[in-house]
């Protein structure tokens, strides 16, 4: 099948999970044992990561360990949280599917590390958590207590051209934008201390990760956070360029998790072929980011433009809409379904938002759940509002719903899946969802078919004891390095013939990779 | 156990949908260009037209709107995180 549209765009997330004990356990040995508990269960295994063709531009990276999942996922311990780095996919039904198998994982990892530790060991999908200083003297004292909000991150990943990306201006001419209003709904919502709003206990934002920018453009990811990052490493060839999107946010809902990857793929393809120019300046963006994810109860998500002009995140995203029209208009090979289904979708929110008919889009934007649930529940202190949001974001039976529908039911997260799934049934009809349990069960136990991480992983799983290293770009062998630098290069596709047989002989693989890629296949 | 293929989970054809030729390149070439004057100013229209849309009264009460509309019987837990910061 040729590939269209936002189908020639290889992307991945990035997710930290953090692993909680109530004994208080240092994060990073929780973190560690989860791994560990990964590889008990024949789930990952640990493998040597080839930075020869990743050269870190922060320093910690390079002495991260990293194992490999069954699915060609990347799973390591940064900076104490358990991260997830899904293999590469090309459109966002498999960004669904990823996604829930990276749940998945993180939950079968706190359990083991639950059983090794003789401790109850829970595992949230969010990005901030919210301490209490003094809680105890505090509360028998009656003083205000303080409430600290630490971050950590979803990081998305899209490729692109590096020729489209090296006047950084025009990245930021063209994207910021978009990343600022765009949370309106790929907002994951939650709430954080006062401090950041000068007001006691705490506050809901619509996107918690605003709230820790200081400027437009960055490199750090831990310090001084850019609305975008320019982190030089492509995973592929040079001419490529991978956006890493350090805004991302940690998603339950498959609506949210279907139309954010969907329509930052078709925004950045409407961004290198020059459909953005023209995108409006934000006067200020990095405290319009700020002020738009307070906004959550009038929702008038004002913006004032570097014109001095004034208009709201809607007629941003509008702006959007009819970039990404046009570009569906020129393309030469016509969009790809998912890229028609993408914007009808689109189009419809846009609608909905214009009209601030959010309360619709309960179980479909997770912000607007968790406020749902904010609403309902009616919290009297701070620790109750916190324990609400949290409860959303925890990984349990809930996870497994796709694996095991009525295990999934029996879940303590405030997150239901089923609702959850009935609602993207309703707003995405175009999409058979009742694929999508097969397709998770696919996506625990498999790479992509699409994409490169498709022959590494089976090299993997079939030929583990001879890999000597690996990397989203590489496979080193005993018997051979394969560079894997071109997104689709040795996809089922291309190799599925040589690998079908389970007795397939490694060398025969090597030589009919090596046939179809001469230069990259060094035997 | 069932493989679903992405093919195969699109529920119907989209209308005026065209079949693609069997010999179309696997990976369509991207002609690139960057911005342009011509589209520089189209898209500079759109967002003329966005600034002067009908002014309508857009803001929610969302916190009133969203009474009874999300009910879960579960107890709340104390589930406390205990993160470090960074990534």
């Amino acid at each position: 099948m040729p590939r269209t549209g936002t189908e020639t765009k290889i992307r991945g997330i990035e997710q930290e999970y953090p692993v909680s004990g109530k004994g208080h356990l240092n994060p990073s040995l929780l973190a560690n044992t989860a791994i560990q508990g990964l590889k008990w269960r024949l789930i990952s295994r640990e493998v040597a990561w080839d930075l020869g063709m990743e050269t870190s531009q922060e320093l910690h990276e390079a002495r991260i360990q990293s194992s490999f999942a069954n699915n060609g996922s990347r799973i390591y311990n940064d900076m104490g949280h358990l991260e997830i780095a899904t293999p590469s996919y090309n459109n966002p039904f498999d960004a669904v599917a990823y996604d829930k198998a990276s749940e998945i994982y993180a939950v079968v990892g706190a359990r083991e590390a639950g059983i090794v530790l003789q401790e109850s060991v829970v595992v949230h999908k969010n990005n901030v958590a919210n301490s209490f200083g003094n809680l105890e003297s505090g509360a028998r004292s009656g003083k205000r207590r303080t409430i600290t909000t630490k971050t950590y991150a979803t990081h998305g990943n899209f490729i692109t051209t590096r020729a489209a990306c090296a006047d950084w201006s025009r990245v930021e001419r063209a994207l910021i934008p978009w990343i600022v209003t765009r949370i309106v709904f790929t907002g994951g919502g939650d709430v954080v201390s006062g401090d950041f709003t000068g007001e006691d206990g705490v506050k809901f934002v619509i996107s918690p990760r605003a709230l820790f920018v200081t400027r437009k453009s960055s490199l750090s990811t831990t310090t001084s956070r850019g609305i975008l990052n320019t982190r030089d490493q492509p995973h592929a060839a040079h001419h490529y360029w991978r956006l890493h999107d350090i805004h991302c946010e940690a998603l339950r809902s498959d609506y949210a998790l279907f139309l954010r990857d969907i329509m930052q793929a078709l925004v950045i393809r409407a961004f290198e072929q020059g459909f953005l120019a023209g995108a409006p300046e934000l006067e200020d963006p990095v405290s319009t980011f700020k002020r738009l994810a307070r906004d959550t109860k009038s929702c008038e998500w004002r913006i004032k433009l570097k014109s001095g002009e004034r208009t709201d995140a809607v007629a941003i995203l509008q702006f959007y809409l009819d970039a990404v029209e046009r570009l569906q208009e020129s393309e030469e090979h016509g969009p790809s379904r998912w890229d028609t289904i993408g914007l009808t979708c689109f189009a419809e929110l846009l609608s909905d938002l214009e009209a601030r008919r959010l309360e619709k889009y309960v179980d479909g934007i997770d912000w607007v759940t968790k406020l749902a649930l904010l609403v309902n529940y009616d919290p009297r202190t701070p620790a109750e509002g916190i324990g609400i949001c949290n409860q959303y974001a925890l990984l349990d039976e809930s996870s497994l719903f796709y694996l095991d529908e009525e295990r999934g039911m029996k879940s303590n997260a405030l997150f239901n899946p089923s609702d959850s799934l009935a609602f993207v049934e309703r707003a995405v009809p175009g999409v058979d969802w009742t694929a999508l349990p097969d397709r998770v069960s696919y996506a625990v136990a498999n790479a992509p078919e699409q994409t490169r991480d498709y022959f590494k992983n089976v090299l993997m799983k079939r030929y583990g004891g001879e890999v000597r290293r690996v990397s989203w770009s590489t496979i080193e062998l005993t018997a051979a390095r394969v560079l894997l630098d071109e997104p689709f290069m040795l996809n089922a596709e291309e190799i599925g013939d040589a690998v079908a047989e389970e007795d397939a002989e490694l060398p025969a693989i090597l030589a009919t990779a090596k046939r179809l890629y001469p230069e990259k296949v060094t035997l | 156990m069932k493989r679903p293929m992405i093919a195969e989970v699109f529920r119907t054809n989209l209308e005026g949908e065209e079949e693609l030729e069997e010999e179309d390149e696997a990976i369509v070439d991207e002609e690139t260009e960057y911005g342009g004057d011509e589209k520089t100013k189209e898209m500079t229209s759109i967002m003329e037209r966005l600034k002067t849309r009908e002014k309508t009264e857009r803001a929610a009460d969302l916190v009133n709107k969203l009474k009874g509309k999300k009910k879960a019987n579960k107890k709340i837990m104390p589930y406390e995180i205990y993160a470090t910061s960074g990534e």
